[in-house]
């Protein structure tokens, strides 16, 4: 059986209002003269499930429709996931670094790199990002 | 209206917002002739960017941002066939037509033409319509708004492209985001796994650049197959023929007012508004025939609609506090960063801030007619700039701009997992207006269902009891009932998402 975009997307649904729905039964839901903190998020994550099991069905039961395979390019979602992730990490080294890092990681996650353009990008970001930040904006950024 | 008017050109008109107005459309036109990077991704990237404005000035700029990037959109449209940004899309039918046939000039002067009319026209609609419905909106309780909320977020998972289901998913899902942290009534701890950093809630701006910019860049770097550089028709001149410009007239005018109606409605907007004056146009034709042949009705027209409807959809945005689009949502959060609330007093509470930004919608598309039709040679440079040395700047600019919210790494790491979240279900065919607009939403549709309730003592009928809010639900009914019709889902138009 081909999996769907509608049936993952419905797995994916079905998870996240389980899960909502399980942190949210311990929250007091009150009543509906003096909601609690749990009364509206019950019914959004009731509703999140419900559709999701809908979604889910709809996945198995029509798969003439959007029947195209998901494509997920693995590359570029890594890559540039660990440039973000790198820089959240480095940023307390300062911006030069973090700055540096992402240009360098960001290149990598590039299909069309080329090697003579990286000396150029690094110079040119570390440059915007002075004259933006420090210069325009004047943040108290350490460098 | 017009000590209004006055008021709002004085505001527009001092040094300092001329000058954010004029940053404003430059770096959107810039920002909608560059590949592969919109308008949303372009506000969420910049949001963080205006903090240090003064209100007025941050909501001059982005709005010039805005509508810049929908006139960049449609020349990119019409010299290399690639829209911009989805409003642009109907515009490439003829636009690009009109350029292969030697005609490019003629279609950026009509273009250019049509949406200054249709902004003219625009603004003085929205100086017309926002404070009757600011009046009007004053009637509204809390029972009205919840309604109003529940009908814009249904109207948004209609109308976007995939299925009612998946809008209404992400819809819900946005909603869901928007209750993490403490609950302002009872000061519980909601959706934040103990974590310190989650209990203010997950800041709107970390959300938008995850999932528009990060998710963008993600799925612009796929590998490619060796698809040829774009074709740059060559600019002839700029003047349309007298012939042209005749046939050009009635099509303005029509689509302006398409655009209006279509920017005002919630879920509605700047995409839609177009595709139903191109329609229009085809069925007003003596001869239907010569459009996807270079019709310059097929360009004036939703050209005069996208910016007709960019501009009313402020009003719902402004006086309502309901904004009816992505784009719109971002603007909404702008303002809410700065602490203030749109809603029915908007206008008269902070009088030179509505009339202000609307003063400056006139002049922005004043300065967007100077700036693109003599200077339309200088832009197309810029369809030249490779997608490698772009998207390395946007990456440091949202970074950076996602970390400078309050110095805390966390942030960061959030946004690249929205990022990630934000590519999946891209893939996945969801769309991802309506989870922003669920997710500004969200908040006001609790308190408002909270009031309602014990106003009404815990009565639900309260919600059907009011005429107004009983409107609200039922159109909210009819939309979903439509579309559960099979008949309706089969020739429901495939709409790109709405920008």
């Amino acid at each position: 059986m081909p999996i769907t975009k509608d049936g993952i997307g419905g797995v994916l649904f079905i998870a996240i209002g389980l899960t909502a729905l399980m942190l949210a039964r311990h929250y007091p839901a009150g009543s509906a003269l003096s909601m609690g903190p749990g009364f509206v998020p019950v019914i959004v994550s009731s509703l999140l499930l419900g559709l999701g099991v809908l979604l889910f069905c709809r996945g198995i039961l029509h798969r003439n429709e959007e029947q195209e395979r998901v494509t997920i390019a693995w590359r570029p979602l890594l890559l540039v996931t660990a440039a973000i992730v790198g820089f959240a990490l480095l940023i307390q080294f300062g911006l030069i670094v973090a700055v540096t890092y992402l240009v360098i990681a960001a290149w990598v996650a590039d299909p069309n790199r080329s090697i003579r353009a990286l000396p150029a990008l690094i110079v040119v970001g570390i440059g915007m990002t002075m004259l933006i930040f420090k210069v325009g904006l004047q943040l108290p950024i350490s460098l | 209206m017009l000590d209004g008017l006055i008021l709002g050109f004085q505001v527009a008109l001092s040094l300092d917002n001329l000058l954010y107005c004029l940053i404003g459309v430059t770096l959107g036109t810039f920002i909608g002739m560059l590949p592969g990077v919109g308008p949303l991704v372009t506000i969420a990237m910049l949001l963080p960017m205006t903090y240090g404005l003064s209100p007025i000035a941050s909501m001059i700029m982005l709005a010039g941002i805005y509508y810049g990037a929908s006139y960049g959109g449609s020349s990119t449209a019409i010299l290399v066939n690639l829209p911009g940004e989805s409003s642009s899309v109907v515009t490439c039918i003829d636009g690009y037509q009109m350029a292969r046939k030697g005609r490019a000039g003629a279609a950026l002067a009509i273009a250019a033409i049509g949406s200054f009319v249709a902004g003219c026209i625009g603004t003085f609609g929205i100086a017309l319509f926002a404070p009757m419905l600011g009046r009007a909106a004053l009637a509204f309780g809390p029972a009205e708004y919840a309604s109003l909320i529940v009908m814009a977020l249904v109207a948004t998972s209609v109308l976007v492209q995939g299925a009612l289901v998946k809008g209404l998913l992400m819809a819900l899902l946005g909603i869901l985001i928007g209750l993490v942290g403490m609950d302002v009534n009872s000061g519980a701890m909601r959706f934040t796994f103990g974590l310190p950093s989650l209990m203010e809630g997950i800041d709107f701006v970390v959300v938008a650049v995850g999932t528009f910019a990060f998710a963008e860049i993600i799925r612009e770097l796929r590998p490619t197959k060796d698809e040829p550089p774009h074709q740059v028709v060559a600019v002839d001149s700029l003047m349309p023929t007298a012939e042209e410009l005749r046939q050009s007239v009635k099509p303005i005018l029509r689509g302006t007012g398409v655009g209006m109606i279509c920017g005002v409605l919630p879920g509605i907007g700047a995409t839609v508004s177009s595709f139903a004056s191109y329609i229009l146009e085809k069925r007003c034709a003596k001869d239907p025939s010569r459009f996807g042949q270079g019709a310059i009705e097929g360009v004036a027209g939703p050209e005069s609609a996208n910016n007709a409807a960019s501009q009313t959809t402020f009003i719902p945005t402004l006086t309502l506090g309901v904004p009816g689009s992505a784009t719109m949502a971002l603007m909404l959060g702008a303002l809410m960063i700065h602490g203030i609330t749109p809603g029915p007093n908007i206008i008269t509470e902070r009088p030179s801030l509505f009339w202000g930004l609307v003063a400056s919608m006139w002049i922005g598309n004043l300065m967007l007619v100077i700036l693109n039709l003599p200077l339309i040679r200088l832009w197309i440079v810029l369809l030249k700039v490779p997608y490698s040395w772009l998207f390395p700047m946007i990456l440091i600019l949202s970074c950076l701009g996602i970390y400078t919210l309050s110095n805390e790494p966390m942030d960061v790491l959030l946004g690249a997992g929205f990022g990630i979240f934000g590519y999946v279900v891209l893939q996945l065919g969801f769309s991802l207006a309506p989870f922003i607009l669920g997710l500004v939403l969200g908040p006001m549709l609790e308190e408002n269902l909270r009031r309602a309730l014990l106003i009404s003592h815990g009565d639900p009928r309260i919600f059907i009891e009011s005429p107004i809010s009983a409107g609200f639900l039922l159109a909210s009914a009819v939309m979903l009932a439509l579309l559960v019709l099979p008949a309706v889902r089969r020739s429901k138009p495939h709409l790109e998402q709405e920008a």
